[in-house]
């Protein structure tokens, strides 16, 4: 199964790079999205199939925070893992990302590995 | 700023050079001198407050800059617009900052960081700007690389 994938960052080298990352790990991808902030993303989660999201947390109009809790009270987008993707690696941070809602949480730069880890253990059963 | 600074930022740039950009730098050799700074050249600073304030920067050639985006988008630096070279070194500044601050200060303090700012200016400036900051410089590809801590 081929998996739709959204990137949501305001940097298209961000996206560039995770887009290329996934393409390397082997990660089966139908189609890639992507938005270069939150409420960009929102409304393409509103229009398209997404299986997963990858979001920075650093972003203008709407962060990577209020994206995800936007998605948690919306019945269609509540159980679409969102994985963080973000150069802030506090525990503090990381825990209020998870309180929000998100799945996982890598820190930039990733790895082919890391990210082919962690859509195995939150799509394999979809 | 101690020298310990200066040479963890050297180290995380280097390491997130080649992870990110697939860039390979060093530091000069012992007795050697960098390549010289091309006119006009990039200054790219990023600003963070937290736990500690303060702003780490790179002078860096619009050439190398051509080199990070054609890597990350698989293409010629020569097709590398001037657009996608001034968003690539500013993330992977982004990426050195973040990854600076966790290896000298650790996982627990929380930081903000600001956007990344960029701007063109004659190389003799670029040198008076970093005047007097602690500061380092890398070969990278052949190219040089000044890496530089605000306070």
């Amino acid at each position: 199964m081929a998996y739709n994938i959204l990137i949501a960052d305001d940097s298209l080298t961000a996206r560039t790079f995770i887009a290329r990352t996934l393409e390397i790990a082997g990660v089966p991808v139908n189609q890639v999205y992507q938005a270069r902030n939150g409420q960009e993303a929102l409304d393409l989660l509103q229009r398209e199939w997404v299986d997963m999201v990858f979001v920075d947390i650093n972003m203008p109009v709407m962060n990577g925070m209020e994206l995800v809790r936007h998605m948690r009270t919306m019945d269609l987008l509540k159980s679409i893992p969102v994985i963080v993707v973000s150069t802030d690696c506090s525990t503090r941070r990381m825990a209020d990302m998870k309180e929000a809602g998100v799945q996982a949480y890598l820190t930039k730069p990733i790895t082919p590995e890391e990210l082919k880890s962690i859509v195995e253990q939150f799509l394999k059963n979809a | 700023m101690s020298a310990d600074n200066i040479n963890t930022l050297v180290q995380v740039t280097i390491q997130v050079l080649e992870r990110f950009a697939f860039l390979l730098g060093d530091p000069p050799e012992s007795g050697d001198h960098p390549p010289a700074f091309p006119s006009p050249s990039w200054i790219v600073t990023i600003a963070f407050t937290g736990a500690r304030a303060g702003a780490i920067g790179m002078v860096v050639p619009p050439s190398l800059a051509a080199q990070a985006a054609a890597n990350l988008h698989g293409m010629e630096p020569s097709q590398a617009s001037e657009e996608q070279a001034v968003d690539a070194v500013k993330e992977l500044l982004n990426i050195v900052c973040g990854n600076y601050l966790h290896e000298i200060e650790g996982n627990k303090p929380l930081f903000d960081l600001s956007s990344p700012a960029q701007q063109t200016v004659a190389w003799e400036r670029a040198a008076q700007y970093v005047q007097g900051k602690t500061q380092a410089t890398l070969v990278v590809e052949g190219s040089p690389l000044l890496l530089f801590i605000e306070k």
